[in-house]
């Protein structure tokens, strides 16, 4: 649904309608017309004594009346000093064709309700013969010619076409005015229900809408009578077929009355239905004489112009040839200009840019036509005119534009030179690069295609293992982080993870000693050796203790005695050997005899501290 | 034995055909018989340039005998079926080809080109939009190996920053790589997730493509069955289920049949 609200006055200002039982108001479309043409007339009733009845038009010799179905019915009521009154308006529209031609008077229409009777304002309509001059317009008629006829107190909707007879394809503008009478104009408050206004135009027309952003009412005096004017709809159609085309009514609702607007609207407000009056636009169709062969239903006034973007160029160069069609009339649904015979050109796809926009009074702009051309030898070195006819209803005869020829100059290309693209420096202007065929790939050659690629790795062990081997990481990095803080915070482990690499390290200076034949200092190295790794090994303060003492406190830590009994001799034998001279023919078997019993003393599990 | 028989038959085809001028050289066919791959491989996309196209078609074929795998090896070999004519086995070998090269734009043309070709419209499954959409196509890049080379290191780099983190827990490097350790961590998963819908895809072996000319699908696994729709060459099948010379198959948009097993293969 269409809705269009559109403020007229701050204030309402009350309007001194008097308040009859009953009142008929008729107006006329126009107020001359031509024999045959339809003419709208529009008949007001408005009553405080309920609906009011559908009147008869009285019969006028010469002139036939059809009533439309397109009347509406509103009421509205007032409440003044506490009492209520009611008003209802009943708006019908009428087709009136002139049989003949000559001065008629449609004499007032007379409406009884209630035992009481009232007569409507008689209109005039003067008929000319069909295809006569009409009579000239009256003064102060505003631009674009709103139609005459308009009576006091009725609201109504025009159409204004801006021709009645036209081409297939030639612009007619047609616009919806809404005529409002001077007492109204402060009272419209909202107009809705557009949806069916172009229906009948959308079926044989190409229609183009010239947006209307606001809706100004100008004051205007037509007729004699001062009357508020709102252009509503601006409609630019190309009928696409001959024949006469019935432009039905349209249909809008007019909300009158009350204070404010939208939520802030106050007091009691009536919604008035109004139709346009139909009219009849008569396509012709064209002229057959002088037609050319290549026109095909442009109509308007047109130019045309084509250039290339280079004009010196070899054998294989792509070059753009844009057709350029500018001008006003039914551009957008021209077809394109007949192009010359092109077969000594390669050709690729053409783009269209258009840029075309809506008049007040027509549809103008250009379309861009651009064509990708490849010149196949050096004997294609024109291009011949471009040819677009088109029909011109200002004077009614056809026309036929045509560009000059475009002459070329290709040069054959060297040997060695690319196909389409220049590389390196100094090339000049940029080459397009284009697609000139389509087909599948070759091969791949120079590529390792004899390389086996096993794509199954998940198959082969070692890949197993190497994604085994991270799983296993954060636990071992768990595991050495917590050795690492007892090494810091344990002394008793620390002493205890150190003891075997202690006993080596003297067993190797044992070693040397031994090696050098210096018995002293081999035996104080193996004393020491076993001495420290008992002590380290089971957290014995070693030093300063005697060999019997150290014992007994190996015993207490759970040391088997077949192993203390052997460390209590090994050492005591030791330090006979020191203190009561060395005996270097036992060095190697007293060496031997050390690393046995530190091998046992080693294996033996657990921690016994 | 097999082998040896295998290349003396290729060089017997190469050679016979090819006319004056361009001779094969059969010693290096000789040659090739004590492993020398590259040597085939160059000499069929010789043949293949030379227009000798079964020649041609018979060398990569004896690579894919020898046992060599390779994307580029199963693209020139659908290239040659392609210009012989061959849809079916064209679009086979192609999509072989895709399985070891996903990333490869020239095998994606010709595949697509073949197949506009095709007698069958192409049943496209349902296509996935979004994030969804894109989780495909990205599992979609890399092949099998690629994803599984991709996971392991992955699984390397994030076992070693947590594996340091709980090492040194209050180290500047664990706390200025938290958030390496977390996109490490969801790279892993989606890089295990995606290696093994590729790994069920592998075993499955369950896409296939039909070779026939023209192959009537029954409703059964027999000939006394109806037939319920024909397929022609190149179109791609889902195996459901195997029997003794039949299979059953699937296609995307729901149809299912028995078509003979010798009227299609496996991707």
């Amino acid at each position: 649904m269409c809705r269009l609200v559109w403020a007229a006055f701050l204030f309402v200002i009350a309007a001194g309608r008097a308040m009859g039982t009953c009142s008929v108001s008729v107006t006329l479309e126009k107020a001359a017309a031509h024999v045959g043409e339809q003419v709208g007339m529009s008949i007001e009733i408005v009553s405080d004594k309920g609906n009011p009845p559908v009147p008869q038009v009285p019969p006028v010799d010469g002139l036939s009346f059809h009533l439309m179905g397109g009347g509406g019915m509103s009421q509205s009521f007032q409440i003044v000093n506490g009492r209520m009154s009611a008003e209802y308006r009943r708006t019908l529209n009428c087709i009136v064709v002139p049989q003949r031609e000559g001065s008629f008077t449609i004499e007032g229409i007379r409406v009884e309700q209630g035992g009481e009777s009232a007569v409507g304002n008689a209109v005039s309509l003067t008929v000319v013969p069909a295809g006569a001059p009409m009579p000239g317009p009256p003064s102060g008629q505003p631009p674009g010619g709103v139609p005459q006829g308009v009576s006091s107190g009725v609201i109504q909707l025009v159409a204004q076409p801006s021709k009645t007879r036209a081409y297939v394809g030639e612009a007619v503008v047609i616009r919806y005015f809404l005529l409002v009478p001077p007492q109204k104009m402060s009272e419209v408050r909202q107009i809705e229900d557009f949806g069916n206004l172009t229906t009948s135009l959308f079926k044989r027309c190409v229609v183009e809408e010239l947006p209307i952003t606001q809706y100004p009412i100008e004051s205007r005096n037509i007729g004699g009578r001062a009357v508020g004017v709102v252009l509503l709809k601006h409609y630019v159609v190309f009928p696409l077929s001959t024949g006469a085309l019935n432009v039905d009514p349209a249909a809008i609702s007019v909300t009158v009355g009350g204070m404010g607007f939208g939520v802030f609207q106050l007091g009691p407000t009536q919604t008035v239905n109004v139709t346009s009056q139909p009219f009849n636009l008569e396509v012709i169709p064209f002229p057959p004489e002088g037609r050319p062969d290549i026109f095909d239903g442009a109509v308007g006034e047109f130019n045309l112009t084509a250039t290339v973007n280079k004009r010196e160029l070899r054998e294989g160069d792509a070059f753009t040839l844009r057709v350029e069609l500018s001008g006003k009339g039914n551009i957008k649904n021209c077809p394109p200009p007949t192009l010359p015979d092109l077969t000594p050109f390669e050709q690729y796809d053409n783009t269209k840019n258009e840029d075309i926009s809506v008049l007040e009074d027509g549809v103008a702009g250009r379309i861009a036509y651009e064509y990708v051309l490849v010149p196949k030898s050096t004997s294609s070195t024109e291009i011949g005119p471009i040819r677009f006819a088109f029909f011109n209803p200002n004077d009614n005869e056809y026309h036929t534009l045509a560009t000059e020829p475009i002459h070329l100059q290709i040069s054959a290309r060297g040997e060695g030179q690319s196909d389409r693209i220049l590389l390196g420096a100094g090339a000049g202007a940029k080459r397009e690069i284009i697609l000139t065929g389509e087909d599948f790939r070759h091969i791949a050659v120079g590529v390792p295609g004899a390389i086996d690629v096993r794509l199954d790795l998940y198959r082969q062990p070692i890949f197993v293992l190497m994604c085994l081997l991270p799983l296993g990481m954060p636990a071992g990095a768990a595991v050495w982080a917590r050795h690492r803080r007892r090494l810091e915070t344990d002394p008793d482990y620390a002493r205890n993870r150190k003891a075997p690499k202690m006993a080596r390290r003297m067993l190797s200076e044992a070693r040397k000693a031994v090696a050098g034949g210096n018995g002293d200092k081999a035996y104080a190295a193996l004393t020491k050796a076993l001495v420290d790794y008992v002590g380290n090994r089971w957290n014995l303060p070693a030093a300063g203790m005697t060999v019997r003492d150290l014992g007994r406190q190996m015993q207490q830590k759970g040391v088997p005695d077949e192993y203390v009994q052997e460390l209590i001799t090994t050492l005591e034998d030791f330090e006979a050997c020191r203190f009561g001279g060395a005996m270097n023919s036992n060095l190697r078997s007293d060496l031997q005899r050390t690393e046995n019993l530190l091998g046992k003393l080693m294996a033996i599990k657990g921690e016994t501290a | 034995m097999i082998k040896r028989l295998s290349i003396c038959l290729f060089a017997a085809i190469a050679l016979v055909p090819v006319p004056a001028g361009a001779a094969v050289d059969l010693p290096q066919i000789y040659d090739s018989c004590s492993g020398n791959r590259g040597a085939i491989f160059r000499l069929a996309n010789s043949l293949y340039e030379q227009g000798q196209l079964a020649q041609a078609e018979a060398g990569y074929q004896f690579l894919l005998d020898m046992g060599i795998r390779n994307g580029y090896l199963h693209y020139n070999l659908a290239n040659a079926h392609f210009r012989q004519g061959e849809l079916g086995p064209a679009i086979l070998e192609y999509e072989r080809a895709l399985e070891y090269l996903p990333r490869n734009r020239d095998i994606r043309h010709n595949l697509e080109f073949v197949r506009n070709l095709m007698v069958d419209e192409e049943l496209k499954p349902v296509q996935y939009g979004g994030t969804m959409g894109f989780v495909i196509r990205l599992n979609c890049l890399l092949n099998l190996r690629e994803n599984l080379l991709g996971v392991a290191l992955l699984l390397w780099m994030t076992a070693i920053l947590y594996a340091w983190r709980i090492i040194h827990p209050d180290s500047g490097i664990t706390r200025r790589t938290g958030w390496l350790r977390v996109t490490l961590l969801i790279l892993l998963l989606f890089g295990v997730l995606s290696a093994g819908i590729k790994i069920y895809q592998n075993e499955s072996r369950n896409r296939a493509i039909i070779l026939a000319a023209v192959s009537e699908v029954r409703t059964g696994p027999g000939e006394n069955y109806s037939a319920a729709f024909s397929l022609h060459e190149g179109t791609a099948v889902k195996v459901e289920s195997r029997r003794p010379d039949w299979v059953q198959i699937r296609l995307p948009n729901g149809f299912t049949g028995w078509l003979p097993s010798k009227d299609l293969e496996v991707i």
